[in-house]
């Protein structure tokens, strides 16, 4: 590469410009959403990141959704039947599964299912052979299986653990009490007085992470090629691809503050204490 | 309480449901053209990164390189055995007798991927294209002095050079490019270069015909290729992030072929059944290259390595076995001179190998005798100005091996007194912060390149310098002989100098050719045959120099079409979660009825 | 404080409506979860050990004792919150049923009051939901003065004294004051009838000021309603405001029970008289002649179990009348110094005063 040949990029991508006026460039292209092109693919940055979110939302969408279901489930009757067999092995079982790297249940997965039983593709979203409709879908998901079961376990083990510490907490609130000396029946408790309360932290914790797991998918992405935002992250970092990384970044962050909002606007609906202040 | 989450819930389902259908459709969308599988001959090629792009003024891997390599044809091919130039679209070039003036016979009928016939008018065409509108000069190198084209009828190109060259015979590595397609972008690097070129009109043996970003892309056989048609109707490209999940795959089967494996996957595949592994000699060499400072009055360079003394020490201080056994693990060749194994033609051993053989103790000696006996404090050697000497030693975490490398490198160099930083950083790091203004001492990289040794040698002349020269190396002696095998047109004479030139690079040493690292594929033994070497001895099946999947036929298991598709389990964990589901929800209505009543 | 209530006599009391006799409530040592990996256990704790007490239609019967006594886990055994290991509580002469659904008909009958009203008011139910609860798993009564829930509720709330009920419907706990929270309680308690209240402590988190218009309220409740209300206290004072008798407990038994006017004024037992040192009504000095580590269920003392921190061991005085060995070395149970009066110490037997 000639010397004026890397002027001249330089040139176009305002390099050569003094620094101030490069921020107040970016700040301007930020706010009317132009992110520059990617260095690697030339394309639009805006292009990129659209064909990646839907993948993403796909992926972490259904994680949360099953991991949530199944965390509070388990969290919920293990706190319920504190000091039961269920109890002890899911809470041990969270304990594992919370301190185990996304990363490395992945390749275990992988060497499971793929490697050993032939069962599930090991990577990508699709299989690429042009089919459509019903049999598209269902391609799709098998290609979501393992890296959606990958995230489903590192996640479950957290909302497990906190739902169930949340409901022994409340659990041993005098309102739980009262209720179960009024007769109400043990189920209607945890359902009507005891869930509902305990519901309040995990589903703060549960929208939040919702913000950080967007970008905590990368590890899960890159082991299974999952082509979602996680995956562009990690190779527009390997690529220093610094547009694409600029945007994914801005990205994730107003991801996070959207989802604490959202988690501050679900708590004042759910909790009418949080409603008047 | 439940019954407000309800909404919540529906809202979240929808959102999925509505996830699928999207990435579904746009997956469609993106899959272009290309039909149902069916019962076509599908070869799956697992590789680890992505196309950088399929457009030849951005080819950048070897991705884009094996891509171009089969959608387009170059002037001549590769002989497999020793990749000299064998016919390709030209039969033959002869030159003139003042190597001036090339003719080239272009072979006839051959027609573009969408009928169109391709004439020499092409090949002029994309000579003069890369010479407007290459501005990143991918290619330009093999079009020296600025050669004028001329087509006096469709099967003849004269290519006309200011001065004498076999520029010609190299051969010039620049994929023909069909002139009715490119014509409009002609002079114009960024419109050029901002080409999808997905489909892709080419004339080599199969057909670019759709590009999934991130995913993989898919070439279809051009059965009027002029070399005969595939047997095979379709290549998928399929990428995998982590080699890990690329390994499982050709174990389950869901590929035919890995390539560029690191070492451990790769033993963990040896002996496997059903598969088979390629141990390719390489294409590569790492080097510790050394910075003399000539890139201007910033430079931060030690003089103390335009020493040839220090020079030497840090060869024979180095030991290139322990990098071959820990970084390679074993899957490398001790390096020496700057061509590769795989060009045997080019390829040759210095007559001294033992003057730089690993020893430390001779290291000591010489560094000794050299007048860098006196040491500080910590035992690190000063130099005539009775500074430590320190080397700032750039690696590259994305170059396999050179971090790891580096660490091996500045222990071994501590034990003759030598003192080592170490810095990490990026290619595009290097270029904007340290390269141009050489501020750095040393870096572990390394070089891989064409088969002819023009291009590789030429890094060491002065004026390469802030161009492809890795610090700036200088040696008018080195000048005039690199000069002078460029008027050698004799074949022989100019091997027997080319040795001579490797030799001198070799005592100077402006750069320690570390290892020649194997190139790592494995394949399944029971879906192809037919794989072609290239080099014949020892190369690697695939990602070679070309023309490597004609003679791919399919075994049982690949007639059969392919595996891809649902598995039954699926359906099987499918049905029972849903039948779950439904029981779950059933039971827990019952009992609440029960509650209430 | 209000004024003392006229006490009844002891020939006056009523029916008897919860017996309970010889109760003993253990708890199990708990551990981490990985000090159980490592086979460790927690030690057990006798909170109640044979207590048995009686309440009276129509009665207020204090159970007085400082915290870890096993007074609240009396209270809650009584509930049937949790389940005796031993002894038998009746209701109306029936022993209580173990089963869920025998309990729902004793429920509707027996309603507890928290000491903390916040606690005990689910933050995420409006009054009208917290008060309505009861009638939702009990039915609403039927027969000839049929009223809706939406009438029974305003009942309840007009009786604990929120008035007018309708403006408290759609409130949320945290939108009223701690006595406000209170009355809802009481409410809640109140809307299905029930013929006793248990009280646990159920004026100790309120200020001051309200505390006399809680307890008013009960004493009101109990006299319009004939409601038996056990109150469970620390504060002798406030048995000795609002009590007809008092059961002083100390480390799962009851050392002393009997009216509270001979209770608190003529105390037989050492104990007793050392809590109402510090209670002004009596006449006490207000300086405590407690001393010693408050009691431990998990270690309980042989003998007389108050006998380590008991004055008269420790003043010498049961050595010099011989009844040192079996202070320190023989249980006892209650005996009756007078009609309706029991106490558990040596010291009655002499006739000694403590």
């Amino acid at each position: 590469m000639t010397p004026q040949r890397i002027a001249q990029i330089e040139h176009d991508q305002g390099l050569d410009r003094p620094l101030p006026q490069q921020f107040v460039v970016y700040a301007e292209n930020t706010l009317t959403g132009r992110f520059g092109i990617s260095f690697v693919t030339n394309e639009s940055v805006t292009t990129v990141i659209a064909r990646a979110i839907w993948p993403t939302v796909l992926l972490v969408g259904s994680a949360t959704l099953i991991s949530t279901f199944f965390g509070l489930w388990a969290g919920i009757k293990g706190a319920w039947g504190r000091g039961s067999l269920f109890d002890t092995t899911s809470l041990f079982g969270s304990l594992v599964l919370y301190s185990a790297p996304e990363g490395w249940l992945g390749m275990i997965l992988l060497i499971i299912f793929v490697g050993t039983f032939h069962w599930f593709p090991a990577g990508q979203m699709s299989s690429n052979t042009g089919q459509t409709g019903i049999a598209n879908v269902l391609d799709i998901l098998s290609h979501l299986f393992l890296p959606c079961m990958t995230l489903v376990l590192g996640y479950i083990g957290e909302y497990t653990i906190i739902m169930r510490s949340s409901l022994l907490e409340v659990m041993g609130e005098d309102f739980v009490m009262t209720a179960r000396a009024k007769g109400v029946p043990d189920r209607l408790v945890r359902r009507s007085h005891a869930v509902p309360n305990a519901l309040l932290p995990t589903l703060t914790l549960v929208f939040y992470s919702f913000g950080f797991i967007l970008g905590g998918s990368v590890i899960v992405e890159a082991v299974f090629s999952w082509p979602g935002l996680g995956l562009l992250t990690y190779r527009a970092i390997q690529d220093l691809d610094y547009n694409v990384i600029q945007a994914v970044f801005l990205l994730f962050s107003l991801a996070v503050i959207a989802f604490n909002l959202a988690a501050d606007i679900t708590y004042g609906y759910l909790d009418p204490r949080v409603r008047e202040a | 309480m439940m019954r407000r989450w309800r909404p919540v819930a529906l809202a979240v389902t929808l959102v999925m449901v509505g996830g699928v259908a999207l990435s579904g459709s746009a997956l469609a969308q993106s899959s272009g053209t290309s039909s149902p599988t069916g019962n076509k001959i599908v070869l799956r090629v697992g590789v680890p990164g992505d196309m950088i792009s399929p457009n030849p003024l951005l080819a950048t891997n070897g991705d884009d390189y094996e891509t171009l390599f089969n959608a387009y044809d170059l002037l001549f091919n590769f002989n497999p055995d020793d990749l000299s130039p064998s016919p390709g679209l030209a039969t033959a070039c002869n030159p003139s007798a003042d190597y001036r003036t090339w003719t080239c016979d272009i072979r006839s009928g051959v027609t573009w991927s969408d009928g169109q016939p391709l004439t020499a008018e092409d090949i002029a065409f994309t000579y003069r294209f890369i010479e407007t509108t290459d501005e990143n000069e991918v290619f330009t190198s093999y079009l020296p002095y600025h050669p004028t084209f001329s087509v006096p009828n469709a099967t003849t190109l004269i290519w006309k050079s200011p001065k004498p060259t076999f520029a010609p015979t190299i051969p010039p590595w620049i994929p023909i490019l069909p002139e009715h397609i490119w014509k409009q972008y002609e002079g114009d690097g960024k419109a050029a270069r901002g080409f999808a070129n997905v489909p892709a009109v080419g004339s080599g043996p199969f057909v670019l015909t759709s590009w999934d970003k991130g995913q993989g892309w898919t070439m279809e056989a051009n059965k009027n290729y002029w070399g005969g048609a595939p047997a095979i109707d379709e290549i998928q490209y399929i990428v995998y992030d982590s080699q890990e999940a690329m390994v499982q795959a050709l174990k389950s089967g869901q590929v035919d072929f890995t390539d560029n494996l690191n070492p451990t996957l790769f033993n963990s595949l040896v002996g496997q059944p059903n598969i088979g592994t390629v141990k390719g000699t390489a294409s590569t060499f790492t080097n510790l290259a050394f910075n003399f400072g000539g890139q201007g009055p910033d430079a931060t360079n030690n003089p103390v390595l335009k020493d040839l003394n220090i020079r030497r020490a840090i060869a024979m201080g180095i030991d290139k076995q322990s990098i071959v056994d820990k970084v390679w693990q074993g899957d490398a060749q001790v390096g020496s001179v700057v061509t590769l194994p795989s060009r045997p033609q080019w390829f040759y051993t210095p007559t001294d190998v033992q003057s730089q053989a690993y020893d430390p103790a001779a290291a000591n000696t010489l560094l000794d005798q050299s007048g860098y006996a006196s040491k500080d404090p910590s035992g690190i050697r000063l130099d005539k100005n009775g500074q430590p000497i320190d080397l700032n030693i750039i690696t590259l975490p994305e170059e396999t091996g050179s971090v790891d490398t580096g660490k091996l490198i500045a222990a071994q160099l501590q034990q003759i007194g030598i003192g080592v930083k170490l810095q990490s950083m990026s290619d595009k790091q290097i270029e904007n912060n340290n390269w141009y203004t050489g501020d750095f001492d040393a870096y572990v990289w390394g070089w891989g390149g064409d088969p002819d040794p023009n291009f590789i040698l030429s890094i060491f002349i002065t004026s390469q310098c802030l161009g492809w020269s890795d610090g700036c190396y200088s040696n008018p002696t080195y000048d005039k002989m690199f000069a002078h095998q460029s008027t050698l047109l004799d074949h022989t004479a100019r091997v027997a100098y080319i040795q001579k030139m490797q030799q001198f690079i070799y005592d100077q040493i402006p750069e320690i050719v570390l290892n020649y690292p194997n190139y790592l594929q494995a394949y399944r033994s029971d879906r192809f045959t037919g794989w072609k070497p290239e080099p014949t001895n020892g190369g690697t099946y695939l990602f070679g120099w070309g023309n490597q999947y004609q003679g791919l036929q399919p075994l049982a298991a690949a007639e059969s079409g392919s595996s891809s598709g649902i598995p039954t389990v699926l359906w099987v964990v499918l049905g029972l979660v849903a039948i779950a589901v439904i029981a779950f929800v059933a039971l827990s209505r019952r009992r609440r009825a029960e509650e209430e009543a | 404080m209000s004024d003392p209530q006229p006490e009844p006599d002891v020939a006056e009391l009523g029916v008897p409506v919860v017996e309970v006799e010889r109760l003993e409530v253990n708890f199990k040592g708990r551990v981490g979860f990985f000090a159980g990996l490592l086979g460790r256990k927690g030690s057990d704790a006798k909170a109640v050990d044979g207590v048995s007490i009686t309440l009276h239609e129509g009665e207020v019967l204090a159970l007085a004792g400082e915290s870890g006594c096993g007074k609240t886990t009396t209270a809650r055994a009584i509930m049937g919150l949790l389940i005796p290991d031993a002894g038998t509580i009746r209701y109306r002469g029936e022993p209580l049923a173990r089963s869920r659904r025998g309990l729902r008909g004793y429920r509707r009958q027996v309603q507890m009051v928290f000491q903390d009203p916040t606690a005990a008011l689910n933050p995420r139910q409006t009054i009208y939901e917290i008060v309505a609860e009861g009638l939702r798993i009990h039915g609403v009564p039927g027969g000839p003065d049929a009223k809706t829930e939406d009438e029974l509720v305003a009942r309840a709330l007009s009786r604990a004294g929120l008035r007018p009920p309708e403006r408290f419907y759609l409130l949320y706990p945290h939108e009223l004051s701690g006595g406000q929270r209170q009355r809802v309680v009481i409410a809640g308690a109140l809307v299905v009838d029930p013929s006793v209240i248990v009280a646990d402590e159920p004026v100790s988190n309120l200020d001051a000021s309200v505390r006399g218009e809680i307890l008013a309220l009960l004493m009101k409740l109990r006299e319009e309603f004939r409601i038996s209300i056990l109150i469970v206290t620390h504060d002798l004072g406030l048995a000795w405001t609002v009590a007809d008798r008092v059961a002083v407990m100390y480390l799962g038994r009851v050392v002393e029970v009997g009216p509270a006017e001979e209770v608190l004024q003529r105390p037989k037992h050492p104990y007793t008289k050392a809590l109402l040192n510090v209670v002004p009504e009596a006449g006490g000095t207000e300086r405590p002649i407690l001393q010693g580590e408050p009691p431990d269920p998990t270690r309980i003392p042989k003998g007389c179990r108050f006998h380590p921190r008991c004055p008269v061991v420790a003043s010498g005085r049961a050595e010099r009348i011989g009844i040192l060995n079996r202070c320190v070395g023989e249980d006892l149970a209650l005996e009756e110094l007078a009609p309706g009066h029991d106490v558990a110490c040596y010291l009655t037997g002499l006739g000694e005063e403590p």
